[in-house]
């Protein structure tokens, strides 16, 4: 596993005028946690364009986001057509990370604007590195949200240390936006949550320094068993 | 009950929760958002807590509340001298140096030495001793292996968009 994945880690983007919601009781069914309000129809076929990169890389994020569509899934992914705007539309603009909206929110977003960007997937990524964050990505695009903002994730933060990591370069997060993509957790009127997964792709890199227990999460670059049951729960 | 214990080098007050964190002295810097090259080990003797603190290393203190509507400070001072910080939670996190009466901030390191620590949260006022000793004093009284010196900065945190 390369050091650079150890790093990288994304950020849901929510739409102007949404709220990501905290608090409240959770609903327990089997594993991860997703937008409930925020997933796509059954039997979508869901649009691909890319904004930019070249067609091999587009085929390697094709191949690697297909891992989300097992059997019994149903949903489809396919490349636009041309002169069809896409469900999902993807730059590779390494200035600003890897990130995605979340689920239908792609739909609120201008057709000339991306819904998600891979900002160091390349040709040259090693192939567990790539599969990693374009997993992770398209697990938002189909409306997963962070597993540690699990209304039952048990990960013991030290805050401080997590402030001043995220507080400074590169990130300069402030207290708010720390708050809100790393502490926050999920309300259960507004996701279907499951038994927290510390092996999913959807979970954040988190530092053992970050932890008062010294655990440590990396999330996997594959689909864990929870990720399997939670998509086919969301969409079989 | 006890008005703070230890947990896993963790001070726990009530609402509040405490750790020391060390770094490179030569990438300390006063007023500065300081990262955590990893956490000290630390022991209760009485009223006391006992930190490793090696030559060309500080520390840090960084706090946090258990409930995100509370409130808290923290005061700390040099016995020997007229040094003193404060921190207010929320708006602060760290607290990373004592000023003197000049208005100098200097790094909480070496020498050896006996800082007061009264915390103000959820509860009544707690006082209690921070001694800051060397790695070998600090085993020696902890009865367990000092932290190796540090290696240097830890890999730059996550980038985020």
């Amino acid at each position: 596993m390369s050091e650079e994945r150890q790093n990288w880690i994304c950020t849901t983007v929510d739409v102007d005028g949404g709220e990501r919601v905290a608090g409240g009781a959770m609903q327990l069914t089997p594993m991860g946690v997703a937008a409930k309000n925020k997933l796509w129809p059954k039997d979508k076929v869901l649009k691909v364009r890319f904004l930019q990169g070249t067609a091999p890389l587009h085929e390697r994020v094709m191949q690697a986001a297909r891992s989300w569509f097992l059997d019994g899934v149903r949903l489809q992914l396919a490349p636009a057509d041309s002169g069809e705007a896409g469900d999902i539309r993807i730059s590779f603009d390494p200035a600003t990370g890897s990130w995605s909206y979340v689920g239908t929110d792609c739909r609120g977003i201008r057709s000339a604007q991306p819904t998600m960007n891979l900002g160091w997937a390349t040709l040259d990524t090693p192939a567990k590195d790539f599969s990693s964050v374009v997993i992770h990505e398209f697990g938002h695009a189909l409306g997963l949200l962070h597993e540690h903002n699990h209304p039952g994730a048990r990960v013991d933060w030290d805050k401080a240390a997590v402030k001043a990591d995220l507080g400074g370069s590169p990130n300069f997060w402030d207290d708010a936006t720390i708050q809100h993509n790393v502490f926050a957790k999920f309300a259960a009127s507004e996701t279907i949550t499951t038994d927290f997964d510390n092996a999913s792709v959807m979970i954040y890199t988190i530092p053992a320094h970050w932890t008062t227990n010294g655990k440590s999460f990396m999330p996997s670059w594959k689909l864990s068993t929870g990720d399997a049951l939670t998509i086919r729960k969301l969409y079989a | 009950m006890a008005a703070w214990h230890l947990q896993r080098d963790m001070l726990i007050f009530p609402g509040l929760r405490m750790r020391l964190h060390r770094i490179g002295l030569s990438h300390w810097q006063a007023d500065a958002r300081l990262r955590s090259w990893g956490v000290a080990p630390l022991h209760r003797h009485g009223d006391s807590v006992l930190a490793p603190c090696a030559e060309g290393e500080a520390l840090w203190l960084g706090a946090w509340l258990d409930d995100d509507m509370g409130a808290a400070t923290l005061h700390l001072r040099d016995t020997a001298g007229a040094q003193t910080a404060a921190i207010t939670l929320p708006r602060d996190f760290q607290l990373t140096g004592l000023r003197d009466a000049a208005g100098h901030v200097q790094a909480l390191a070496q020498p050896p030495r006996q800082l007061g620590l009264a915390v103000r949260s959820a509860g009544a006022p707690i006082e209690l001793m921070l001694a800051l000793h060397t790695p070998a004093a600090w085993a020696e009284r902890a009865a367990r292996t000092a932290p190796a010196a540090l290696a240097g900065p830890p890999p730059l945190p996550p980038r985020l968009p």
